[in-house]
């Protein structure tokens, strides 16, 4: 990999011999190592080949057909997706507030034992991922959404707080300054001088999350956090096949609704990051 | 509010830059109150550290200031704040917020006066649509309330600037190149206009001002600063122009126009060359 990004950068008359060996020796060893990966995890790559594997595969594939569309049972999944929206929306705002939070002392605005302090929040809280804080908040807060919501708010807000400070860093200051040297308090100076150049940009970075959280709400119910994830990993373990499918296609409207939503969104502010 | 008696009293002032380098050396200056003063000099000269200084941007390294009757670095935060409210200080390129709103980069003028929940609730919902309206309007720049600052020209962010000063209404009003991107016209009606507003209302006016003949025209006193030293502060019709031929060939160009890079390299010569990253 790394040969083929270099290769561009250096003449022709530079590949000489020595280099080239080195290129053959990583990639003799990169073949290696996937054929050791092969053997030692056991793959039975041939069956994949075997007549009868596709023919299971395409029996397994096929009990998810017809999915289940009885009005009552669609009502459910609606109202299943509505708790997965919910726990998606609830969650990025409650991050976004808590991540502007964090990002005022993580990007050294109190001093510098604020930031160390700050910024040690944001790698922890950010270290740990969605499903494991899920867990988590199911044993301290017990089964259902509320669960859901606490462990996206959690992980987003390590997330939306260090971009949040990024932004504040980059951010010239002189706005602010100028104001504060006119007599101005703190909170207004930074309301006026400093909140409108990163306002667009703190709100871009919450979109995106909240693309992302949509997502992960939906995959939560796993752990037990409510939403279309509890569902699905319910009708699964029973083998309602045809049901968990009704779920899945609800799982793929809702993120592509969010999606078009928050392109559309995020599109009609320029100078966005992302 | 009673009226300061002295704006500002320099007493042997020196500033000097982070990096050693000396703005000012040895600055005497005192400017009464309700005084309209122009400072002019080659780029470079101190023009825009003796405007920080008097902004209490700048603490001076020696010497004693006073500022509208007061010793600024000796007060408390308090205190330093409630100086910071009488003083209005224009930059030159100012730093307004590129997505803000007109209306709320002119109504910031009011933040020191207005407590903070006051503040906060005028950016929902802006506080005092009116009192923008007519700063604005005196600078011919009603129309433009509600547009974003990044819609507008270099001079039309300069007369955004000047309106929420004059909406702060301070008693000491310092103005650093405050017409630099306008058209002559219009610099000369925008001058006009801040000497009358320091006029009627009995405030000191600071300028700094490349125009020469803005200087000369609508001003009082004129000072000129070669080299971070006063070089000679007599009013207009003393003026001529062999003093201003000497005061922009003092830092090494010559004529009216002045060349920033010749003073740069005699006047602040050493250590500023040396770390050329």
């Amino acid at each position: 990999m790394s040969a083929h990004v270099r290769a561009p950068e250096v003449s022709p008359a530079a590949i000489a011999r020595p280099r080239c060996l080195r290129c053959r020796f990583v990639a003799g060893l990169l073949v290696a190592a996937v054929a050791a990966s092969f053997i030692y995890l056991g793959m039975p790559l041939g069956r994949l080949f075997e007549v009868g594997a596709w023919r299971d595969m395409l029996a397994f594939l096929g009990s998810f057909f017809p999915p289940e569309h009885s009005p009552g049972y669609l009502a459910r999944v609606a109202v299943a997706a509505l708790e997965t929206l919910a726990i998606s929306l609830l969650g990025t705002l409650l991050a976004a507030l808590a991540g502007a939070m964090l990002a005022l002392p993580a990007a050294g605005r109190l001093g510098a034992g604020a930031r160390t302090v700050a910024r040690f929040m944001l790698n922890a809280l950010r270290s740990v991922p969605e499903l494991v804080w899920a867990s988590l908040m199911v044993l301290a807060a017990g089964l259902g959404p509320f669960a859901g919501t606490l462990a996206l708010a959690l992980h987003t807000s390590g997330v939306l707080g260090r971009l949040y400070a990024e932004a504040l860093e980059n951010a010239p200051p002189a706005a602010e300054a100028s104001l504060v040297g006119a007599g101005s308090g703190a909170v207004a100076a930074f309301c006026y001088g400093t909140l409108p150049q990163v306002s667009a940009q703190w709100l871009a970075y919450a979109l995106y999350r909240w693309e992302m959280n949509i997502r992960m709400a939906a995959i939560l119910g796993f752990v037990g956090a409510g939403g279309l994830g509890a569902m699905l990993y319910y009708e699964l373990s029973l083998f309602n096949e045809g049901r968990a499918s009704t779920v899945i296609i609800a799982m793929l409207l809702l993120s592509a609704l969010v999606d078009g939503v928050s392109q559309r969104l995020r599109a009609d502010r320029p100078g966005r990051p992302l | 509010m009673i009226r300061p008696t002295i704006a500002i009293a320099a007493h042997g002032v020196d500033v000097v830059h982070g990096d050693g380098r000396v703005a000012l050396g040895g600055l005497n200056l005192t400017v009464r109150s309700g005084e309209r003063i122009a400072l002019i000099g080659p780029s470079g000269a101190g023009k825009t550290s003796l405007l920080r200084l008097c902004g209490l941007g700048i603490a001076p390294a020696r010497g004693r200031l006073t500022i509208l009757d007061e010793s600024p670095w000796s007060v408390d935060a308090r205190a330093l704040r409630a100086m910071r409210r009488r003083i209005g200080l224009v930059h030159q390129m100012p730093a307004i917020p590129p997505r803000q709103r007109v209306v709320h980069a002119v109504l910031a003028g009011a933040l020191g006066r207005w407590p903070w929940w006051r503040a906060l609730s005028s950016l929902v919902m802006p506080a005092d649509c009116d009192g923008a309206e007519r700063e604005l309007a005196r600078l011919a720049l009603a129309d433009r309330l509600f547009d974003r600052c990044d819609r507008l020209s270099g001079g039309q962010l300069q007369r955004v600037a000047l309106a929420r000063v004059l909406y702060q209404r301070p008693d000491l009003v310092l103005a650093d190149e405050p017409v630099a991107a306008m058209d002559p016209a219009l610099a000369d009606s925008t001058v006009s206009l801040l000497v009358a507003d320091a006029r009627e209302r009995g405030a000191t006016l600071v300028a700094s001002l490349h125009a020469v003949d803005l200087a000369l025209r609508h001003f009082e006193r004129v000072i000129g600063i070669g080299n971070g030293q006063i070089r000679f502060d007599l009013p207009p019709q003393q003026i001529d122009t062999a003093l201003l031929d000497h005061l922009y060939s003092s830092g090494g160009s010559h004529g009216a126009r002045p060349d920033p890079a010749p003073v740069v390299a005699s006047g602040l010569s050493g250590p500023s060359l040396a770390p050329c990253r």
